[in-house]
């Protein structure tokens, strides 16, 4: 029995793994509310339920947003006219762009993935699974955070985005190394000939959708090896 | 008046401040008060902009700490906290200029936002990296190419115009008069080059000490600039209480210090006297004299004790501050000697 604890991400997993009998899904939340997870060095009381007494083996699902928001100006208050670009990229797509250090993000997305880390350490986590990769259009993004009411913001250019997710990823192999657990990457199939979350799969700019969870679920039952204890009913 | 020959003399009848027996002698060594008046205020509103020596942090962090509207258009984004950000330079200062240790340095960092100084050096390669000598430090690890480095110096230099020309009150702490510059076109580093960044070349490179008087002109020059660009600019001159690392005239560093520090205190009276709405903030004195019996400086006797800057903060908030209550609503959060960036100390770095 596998069970994967996510975050956003999860929501669509959890729904589409209804007819499974050895996979289970949790939602738990959002980015935010995972980090909830650990209070100190123990989990915290008001998730202690969702890991005593599990059976089989547990996994964490997490797309982490941060990689799509480092370089995106959300704040209404923040200057106008600031835009980020990484330093790894020989062709500068705004000549005006603030550039920041590929190390300054690194240290940043593992400050953000800190809590991952300790609750890899503390839960006897097996498995890390990796969110989505970015999508290519920032349009999508754009009208996820128009839809909360944000419309003075600005994303980083696609190249930056899936710079960022990249790192992120490096740093939860890191992460899962470190925990003995093992990093389930993005199924090769939902990603397109640049490297960003193919067409097929989109959904809001953020989560894959409901192919892209059904894909996810193939590639754990095949990545864990269950494949047959895992097949539908 | 008990002496009749004392009947005429000036001095009598003087506020207390004017007399070291009641200013100095008789007052706990933390609370003298060497500021007798300000010229202006600053209101929680006020958009403060900091730059100079590595001291010029202090009140950089500080202004943040008490809730003063610290004016940075230089930024990290907005999701890095500042611990991280810190580390790149940003929020140091209100811009990622890095130390200005010479009036000099901030003249022609004017000069560079607007164009009108190109310097000839461009960069300082090291292996497969870039870096700026302007401000060597500000990307630990250096630009991955000549375009970026320029392309980061524009926008750098952008937020730097916007610095100047939207700024309320500019305050510039005084630092050094001794600099390496290039024999080019008189461009002035603020590190020797070949200590810890770029290479010693005496042919490409020298060094020079400036006077008082190239001092007050070079502050006159930028003080007039930034009046140009922000008419209503009010600008607080400091001098820096922290000796010299090392002097590379063939003197003692303590009487190159000496010098320094006295060259810097007489541009900063010249300055206030000439100009309106520029103050003198006494930061050295009130380090530097003999009410703190030396105390105020750590065990290298160069490092400026905690203690001290508080002291030294207290009064400067205590006189510039309106008083709404912001700047005392906050409570001090102590800056550690090893949080300030000073690319000075690369001098020595080398003797370790």
């Amino acid at each position: 029995m596998l069970t994967i604890l996510g975050d956003s991400h999860s929501v669509g997993l959890e729904r589409f793994n209804k007819d499974r009998t050895d996979l289970s899904v949790i939602a738990i939340g959002n980015g935010a509310l995972i980090r909830r997870i650990i209070d100190g060095d123990r989990i915290s009381e008001e998730f202690s339920g969702h890991f005593q007494n599990r059976e089989g083996s547990l996994g964490l699902l997490l797309g982490n947003e941060a990689y799509n928001t480092i370089c995106t100006r959300i704040d209404a208050n923040q200057d106008t006219g600031v835009e980020f670009e990484l330093d790894r990229f020989s062709d500068l797509a705004s000549p005006t762009a603030t550039i920041i250090s590929e190390s300054m993000v690194r240290e940043y997305l593992r400050l953000v993935l800190d809590p991952i880390r300790k609750l890899c350490e503390i839960a006897k986590i097996s498995l890390l699974v990796s969110g989505p990769p970015p999508t290519e259009p920032s349009a999508l993004i754009v009208n996820s955070y128009q839809k909360k009411g944000l419309t003075d913001l600005w994303i980083a250019p696609s190249h930056t985005r899936l710079a960022c997710w990249k790192i992120q990823v490096g740093l939860m192999k890191e992460i899962a190394d470190s925990a003995g657990a093992r990093f389930i990457a993005t199924p090769p199939a939902s990603i397109d000939a640049n490297g960003y979350l193919a067409e097929a799969f989109w959904h809001d700019g953020f989560h894959g959708n409901k192919d892209y969870c059904k894909l996810l679920i193939e590639h754990l039952s095949f990545e864990t090896q269950e494949q047959s204890a895992l097949g539908a009913k | 008046m008990k002496n009749p020959r004392y009947k005429s003399c000036p001095y009598i009848g003087l506020p207390d401040q004017r007399y070291w027996k009641q200013s100095m002698s008789n007052v706990p060594g933390t609370a003298v008060d060497p500021v007798v008046t300000v010229p202006f205020k600053i209101s929680p509103t006020d958009k403060v902009a900091t730059a100079g020596s590595c001291f010029a942090q202090h009140i950089a962090r500080n202004l943040v700490h008490r809730g003063f509207n610290y004016f940075v258009p230089e930024r990290a984004p907005a999701q890095i906290p500042q611990s991280i950000a810190g580390k790149y330079n940003f929020g140091t200062f209100s811009a990622r200029f890095g130390n200005l240790y010479t009036p000099r340095q901030l003249l022609q960092l004017f000069d560079r936002a607007y164009g009108d100084f190109v310097p000839a050096e461009k960069a300082w390669q090291h292996g497969n990296r870039y870096f700026d000598p302007f401000r060597p430090s500000i990307e630990p690890e250096g630009y991955m190419s000549l375009a970026h480095l320029e392309a980061d110096c524009r926008r750098h230099l952008a937020c730097v115009r916007e610095m100047f020309e939207n700024l309320d009150v500019f305050v510039f702490t005084l630092g050094l008069t001794e600099c390496w510059r290039s024999k080019i076109d008189g461009a002035v580093l603020p590190v020797a080059p070949g200590c810890g960044f770029g290479e010693a070349d005496d042919g490409q490179y020298e060094f020079y000490n400036f006077s008082a008087s190239e001092v007050i002109a070079d502050m006159t020059a930028f003080l007039t600039r930034l009046r140009r660009v922000n008419p209503a600019s009010r600008v607080i001159l400091t001098v820096s209480p922290v000796p010299l690392v090392a002097t590379f005239e063939d003197r003692h560093v303590l009487v190159s210090t000496g010098y320094s520090k006295a060259a810097l205190r007489v541009a900063a009276d010249e300055l206030e006297r000439s100009f309106d709405n520029l103050a003198y903030f006494p930061s050295y004195e009130i380090i530097t004299g003999q009410h703190s019996r030396g105390g105020y400086y750590g065990n290298d006797l160069r490092e400026i004790e905690q203690s001290g800057v508080e002291h030294v903060m207290r009064v400067f908030f205590s006189h510039f501050a309106t008083n709404d209550g912001t700047s005392k609503s906050k409570s001090y959060t102590p800056v550690m000697a090893t949080d300030i960036i000073c690319e000075e100390e690369l001098l020595v770095r080398g003797e370790a």
